[in-house]
Order: C-alpha cells, then sequence, then structure tokens
C-alpha cells in the first residue's frame, strides 16, 4: 500500500510554489549515507513505493532505512471524456513536494557499497536527478 | 585534544545579504565572532582557507586560533566553530559563526561519536548496530575538547546497548544531559520488512467539523 496520510482537513489542495531550494532536511540527520535530489518535482506515493521496494530488496533487509518525504499533497484529474466544467476532478494520487537538496533516502548499518549500489537502484526509480552523499563529506569551495 | 588550527579572518564593514553576495562572489566567506566577553563583530575569510580547516576536522565544531585584521591591528582570538551553514545543493559554505572562549574557562560543546571494533552481536548472530547519538555534548576547557569519541562495541550482545554514562570520556570532560539516553544499540536481525507501508484504507479520513447542535446558540 502505497503512503498517503490517514486523516486529512480537506481532500484537495491547490498546487502551490515549488519555488526555490531546499531549506529543512538537507542535510544526513539519521543514517550515514543518503540520496539527495538535485531537481524540483512532485513525487508520486506509487515512485516512494517503487523506490523503496528497490531499496529492501538490494538491501537484503540488512540494515536501516529512512524515508525522509511524505506524499501530504492530494492531486486531482479528472475522468476521461468529460465536458469542461462541472467542477474539480477527484483525488488521483498524493504527492511530496521536493525542490533541490532535499535528502530523501537515508541508509545505515550497511557498507558504503552496497549503500551506494541500493540508492542507485532506488534513483532510477525516481523522476529526478540525484546524488550520493555520506555524513561528514567535506564542503566545495 | 583536538588540533588547533590557525585561520586569518579580516573585519568587514558590510552586512546584509547584497553585501554578503558580493563577498562570496570573491571567493571569501562571510562569519561573525561572538562570546560572553566579546561584542559581536562580522568577519570574512577566505573560502579555500575555511575548506581545508574543515575538511581535516572529524566533525564541524573545531577549535580555532582567528587572527582578526582590523585595519593596521592585529588580535588573535580562540574560539570554536558553533555553526557552518551550507548551500543545500553547491554544498559550498555560505556563513560561519565562531564562538569566543576563554583558555581557562569551560565550554559547552558538541563532539562526533565513533565505533571501533566488531560487536558478537553482529559479527556472529545477524545483529545491527545503530548509533543513535551521532555527536555528545560535553563540557571541559579547551585544552581538553577531544577530537572524537571513540566507542568499543566488540563486547556487544543483541540487545544490549552502550549509555552516555557508561561511555569512557577523557579526563577533565563530561557529558551533558540525562546519563540514561541510549548512545548505541545492538538491534536483532531483522525479520520481517520493517519499514513496509502497512496496509490501510485507499482514501483519508477528510476531519470533520462538528455541527453546532441546533437551538443551542438561540434564544
Amino acid at each position: 500500500m502505497p503512503l498517503m496520510p490517514k486523516r486529512v482537513k480537506y481532500r484537495k489542495t491547490h498546487r502551490g510554489s515549488r519555488a526555490g531550494n531546499a531549506t529543512r532536511a538537507t542535510k544526513i540527520d539519521f543514517g550515514a549515507f543518503a540520496l539527495q535530489t538535485l531537481e524540483r518535482a512532485w513525487i508520486t506515493n506509487t515512485q516512494i513505493e517503487a523506490a523503496r521496494v528497490a531499496l529492501t530488496r538490494n538491501m537484503k533487509r540488512k540494515g536501516k532505512l529512512w524515508i525522509r518525504m511524505f506524499p501530504d499533497k492530494s492531486v486531482t484529474a479528472r475522468p476521461p471524456e468529460t465536458r469542461m466544467g462541472k467542477g474539480k476532478g477527484a483525488p488521483e494520487y498524493w504527492v511530496a513536494v521536493i525542490r533541490p537538496g532535499n535528502v530523501l533516502f537515508e541508509l545505515d548499518g550497511i557498507p558504503e557499497s552496497l549503500a551506494r549500489e541500493s540508492l542507485r537502484l532506488a534513483a532510477d526509480k525516481l523522476p529526478v536527478r540525484t546524488r550520493f552523499i555520506v555524513r561528514h563529506a567535506s564542503a566545495a569551495v | 585534544m583536538a588540533k588547533q588550527i590557525k585561520l586569518a579572518a579580516q573585519t568587514r564593514a558590510g552586512a546584509g545579504r547584497t553585501e554578503v553576495k558580493k563577498l562570496r562572489a570573491e571567493g571569501k566567506v562571510p562569519a561573525v565572532i561572538y562570546g560572553a566577553s566579546l561584542a559581536p563583530l562580522n568577519l570574512q575569510l577566505g573560502a579555500r582557507e575555511v575548506v581545508d580547516a574543515l575538511k581535516h576536522a572529524t566533525g564541524e565544531q573545531v577549535l580555532v586560533e582567528v587572527e582578526i585584521h582590523d585595519g593596521a591591528k592585529t588580535s588573535s582570538q580562540l574560539a570554536l566553530i558553533q555553526e557552518v551553514q551550507h548551500h543545500p545543493v553547491r554544498s559550498t559554505i555560505l556563513h560561519v559563526d565562531f564562538h569566543a572562549v576563554a583558555a581557562d574557562e569551560k565550554l559547552h560543546a558538541h563532539v562526533t561519536v565513533e565505533t571501533h571494533g566488531e560487536s558478537i552481536g553482529v559479527k556472529t548472530y545477524g545483529g545491527r548496530l545503530e548509533l543513535l547519538l551521532h555527536s555528545i555534548e560535553v563540557d571541559c576547557l579547551p585544552k581538553d575538547l577531544p577530537e572524537l569519541i571513540s566507542i568499543d562495541v566488540s563486547a556487544l550482545n543483541v540487545g544490549e546497548a552502550i549509555h552516555l554514562r557508561d561511555v569512557q570520556l577523557p579526563s577533565g570532560v563530561s557529558y551533558r544531559g540525562d546519563g540514561e539516553l541510549t548512545v548505541l544499540r545492538i538491534a536483532g536481525a531483522t525479520t520481517a520488512d520493517e519499514t513496509a507501508a502497512s496496509e490501510g484504507p485507499s482514501q483519508p479520513e477528510v476531519i470533520r467539523e462538528k455541527k453546532p447542535v441546533e437551538g443551542a446558540e438561540k434564544k
């Protein structure tokens, strides 16, 4: 079952703004390795689930995984072959809004080579360019 | 004791977004120094110098000797790097906070935790080492500030943990906080997919406001 909120105040949301870089969840807070996005996107709950399955399958259930994004925004769609009007469509799926710099997944308890490969497989399931980061990496000039 | 790094800094008059943007374009990093006996002073440093200083440090809270050049005057101040701000995408250093400390007064810092050895629980029983505290808050004199705190995990079995009170700290260093806090533990082997999303309804429940009871407000 893909991720989605348990309870919401309103079923439909505005599209909102995705401008700017991430200001929160930009550093590794829990694990030793992480996947960081370099682009902005709406990542759907099924994409997150596909990435999670790819990760856990390659890790062979070793190590620990943290998912640092949550799809809390509903996206509506109109049924096919429907005329315009008659109100907004029904919620179709849920997305997480991510901006450049957001940490998407964190891993710990596995060697770096396995973490790198697992996160590469997960990144292939996502609609954004990403990079692998490690805790206490030195800064760029 | 942590290695002491020397950094040369110049005072700067310009403050605010436009001025610091110009500084960064010139390859400089804006910084500030403050402390109990020092009024806040805006500084600027060479970006390359700061990156090189932090490259070989285990954490970002390191003790530095800041050489402040203010026109013809030059003074030296012992300081702890309190915070380093990074660009979220480019990872460049945006700003550095120096906390001025006195050599004879205790300071409060975060020291990185490192493990050594392979635990019995991980090697023999397939457990998993979970580091819950990546840094420990300590109080000590600047000369006693450790570079990192190394914890031996080789004797730990599955289900066992090391708490803050069990951590062997160098002499003159004491921890801050509750001694019962777990620093690391050896968790059992994962039997099920722990991170699997649980089964639930296909649509979330909508929180409805309670309707006012009819006639309750009317008089």
